[in-house]
C-alpha cells in the first residue's frame, strides 16, 4: 500500500474502524514508513485530545430555573377552563372583512348584470309579452318528410286541427262498428269498438286510430320556447 | 464498555418510567445526567454560553413535554440529542436569517486581535478554539464522535445521515484539524519521544 492511500486510512485505523486485511496492510506500511508513522502519532494524539477535553459545564441555578419552567407547564397541563378559561378567541379584521366585501362585491356584480336593459332576463318592473310564435313555428329541415308532407302546413293551429279532424273520424268509424256497417273489405268479423276506453282484456285489440306525430324543431326559435 | 453502555441505558429507561409517573425526582436526576454533555456540544456550536444554556433547557422542557411519546425500543441518549441538536440547528438557521452585532464588536474590532492572543498551548485547549472554525456538519459529528464518544451507529440516527456519511464526515473532520494543528501537534510528538514522557503528562 501506498503512502497516499495509508493517509486517507489512517483517522479511521487510529480510531480502531478498520478491520481485516486492510487494517493489516495499513500495520504493515506504518513499520517500514516513518513519515506515516509521524502521521498516525498527529492522529492519535488529536483523538486523546478530544477525550481528553473539558466538559462545558451549565450555569449554578441551571436546574432551579429549569425545574421552575416545568412546573409552570405542569401547571398548564393540569389547568381546567373552571379557574384558568382559556382567552377568547381574536377577531380580526380581515376575517371580518374580507368575507363580507366579497359577498357584497358578488351581491353587486349579479345586480349589474340582471337588470341590464335588452336582455332575456325577468324584469319586476315591466310586464313580459307574450310570444305566440310557437303557434305557426314551422320545421326547417326534416329528413323523415317527404316533399309533399314539407309543403303541408305543420304549425301547431294546424295540427291540433287535423287532430280533431282524425278525432271526429275515429269516433264515425266507431259508430259504424257498432251499427255493424264496417266495410267488408277489412275482413273482420264480430268486431266492437270504442273511441277512447281500453279494450276488453279476452278480445283481439286493433288499434285503428291513426297516430298523430306533432314535430318540435329547436332551432326556429330563439330562446328556445317550447313548439307545441 | 459494551457493559456500561447497557447499565447506563438501563438507569435511563428506569428514570424515563418514573418520569412518565409523574415523579420529578428522576426529572431531576436525568436533567444531572445529561446537562453537562448536552452543554458539551450545544456550547460548541453556539458561540454564546447563555443561548447555549437556553438551548439546554429548552431541550428538557420538550423532554418532559413529550414524556409519554418516548420510545422504550430507542436509547434515550439518542432522543435527547437529537431534540437538542435540532433546537440548536434551528437557532443557527435563524441567526443566518437575522444577524446580530454585539455593540462591543463595533468599537474598532478589538475582540478579533483579543482572539489570536488567547491562544492557548495546551492541545486540548487548542482543540477546542480549532473545532469553532469547522464547518458544522464536520463538527457536530466530530464532537459527537469523539468528544462525547458515542458510537457511530447512534450517530447516524441522531443526525439522520447514513452510517458511511458519518464516518467519512468524522474523518474529513480529523483531516482538517490535523492540518490545522500539525505544527503543535508535531512539536510535541517529538518532545515526547526525547523525553520519553506520556503524551498525557505533557498537556
Amino acid at each position: 500500500m501506498r503512502c497516499r492511500k495509508v493517509r486517507s486510512y489512517l483517522s479511521a485505523y487510529c480510531g480502531d474502524e478498520l478491520s481485516g486485511r486492510r487494517k493489516l496492510a495499513v500495520s504493515e506500511h506504518l513499520a517500514a514508513c516513518a513519515e506515516c508513522r509521524r502521521a498516525e502519532a498527529d492522529y492519535r494524539s488529536l483523538i486523546e485530545a478530544g477525550s481528553q477535553l473539558s466538559t462545558v459545564d451549565v450555569s449554578e441555578n441551571f436546574n432551579a430555573k429549569l425545574l421552575n419552567r416545568v412546573a409552570r407547564e405542569r401547571f398548564a397541563e393540569t389547568r381546567t377552563k373552571a379557574y384558568l378559561p382559556r382567552k377568547a378567541p381574536v377577531v380580526r379584521w380581515t376575517t371580518v372583512v374580507a368575507p363580507i366585501a366579497v359577498t357584497a362585491s358578488l351581491i353587486f356584480a349579479f345586480l349589474m348584470v340582471g337588470f341590464q336593459p335588452g336582455t332575456d332576463n325577468f324584469d319586476p318592473g315591466t310586464a313580459r309579452n307574450t310570444d305566440n310564435s310557437y303557434l305557426t313555428a314551422q320545421p326547417v329541415k326534416n329528413p323523415n318528410m317527404t316533399n309533399s308532407s314539407m309543403q303541408k302546413d305543420w304549425s301547431l293551429t294546424s295540427q291540433m286541427a287535423r287532430a280533431d279532424r282524425l278525432d271526429r273520424m275515429s269516433q264515425r268509424i266507431v259508430e259504424r262498428i257498432r251499427a255493424n256497417s264496417i266495410p267488408s273489405t277489412t275482413g273482420l268479423t264480430n268486431v266492437s269498438a270504442t273511441a277512447n276506453q281500453p279494450a276488453p282484456w279476452n278480445q283481439t285489440f286493433y288499434r285503428i286510430r291513426p297516430v298523430v306525430r306533432i314535430y318540435q324543431t329547436p332551432d326556429v326559435q330563439k330562446g328556445g320556447n317550447t313548439a307545441y | 464498555m459494551a457493559k456500561v453502555k447497557e447499565t447506563e441505558k438501563e438507569i435511563d429507561y428506569q428514570l424515563m418510567h418514573a418520569i412518565q409517573n409523574g415523579d420529578m425526582v428522576s426529572f431531576n436526576k436525568m436533567v444531572d445526567r445529561y446537562k453537562n454533555r448536552l452543554m458539551s456540544v450545544i456550547g460548541r456550536m453556539l458561540s454564546s454560553p447563555d443561548e447555549a444554556e437556553d438551548i439546554v433547557q429548552e431541550t428538557f422542557v420538550r423532554v418532559y413535554q413529550h414524556r409519554q411519546s418516548f420510545n422504550f425500543q430507542h436509547c434515550f441518549s439518542t432522543w435527547i440529542y437529537t431534540i437538542g441538536l435540532n433546537l440548536a440547528r434551528n437557532e443557527l438557521r435563524k441567526r443566518k436569517r437575522f444577524k446580530h452585532y454585539d455593540i462591543d464588536d463595533m468599537e474598532g474590532h478589538e475582540t478579533e486581535f483579543a482572539v489570536d492572543a488567547k491562544v492557548p498551548n495546551h492541545i486540548p485547549q487548542m482543540l477546542d478554539a480549532v473545532i469553532k472554525t469547522l464547518p458544522n456538519k464536520y463538527r457536530i459529528a466530530f464532537m459527537l464522535r469523539d468528544i462525547q464518544e458515542l458510537p457511530y451507529d447512534e450517530v447516524a440516527k441522531m443526525l439522520d445521515i447514513p452510517l458511511g456519511t458519518v464516518k467519512s464526515r468524522v474523518n474529513r473532520a480529523r483531516m482538517m484539524l490535523r492540518d490545522k494543528l500539525k505544527p503543535r501537534l508535531e512539536s510535541r510528538n517529538a518532545l515526547s519521544k526525547s523525553t520519553l514522557l506520556p503524551v498525557s503528562l505533557l498537556w
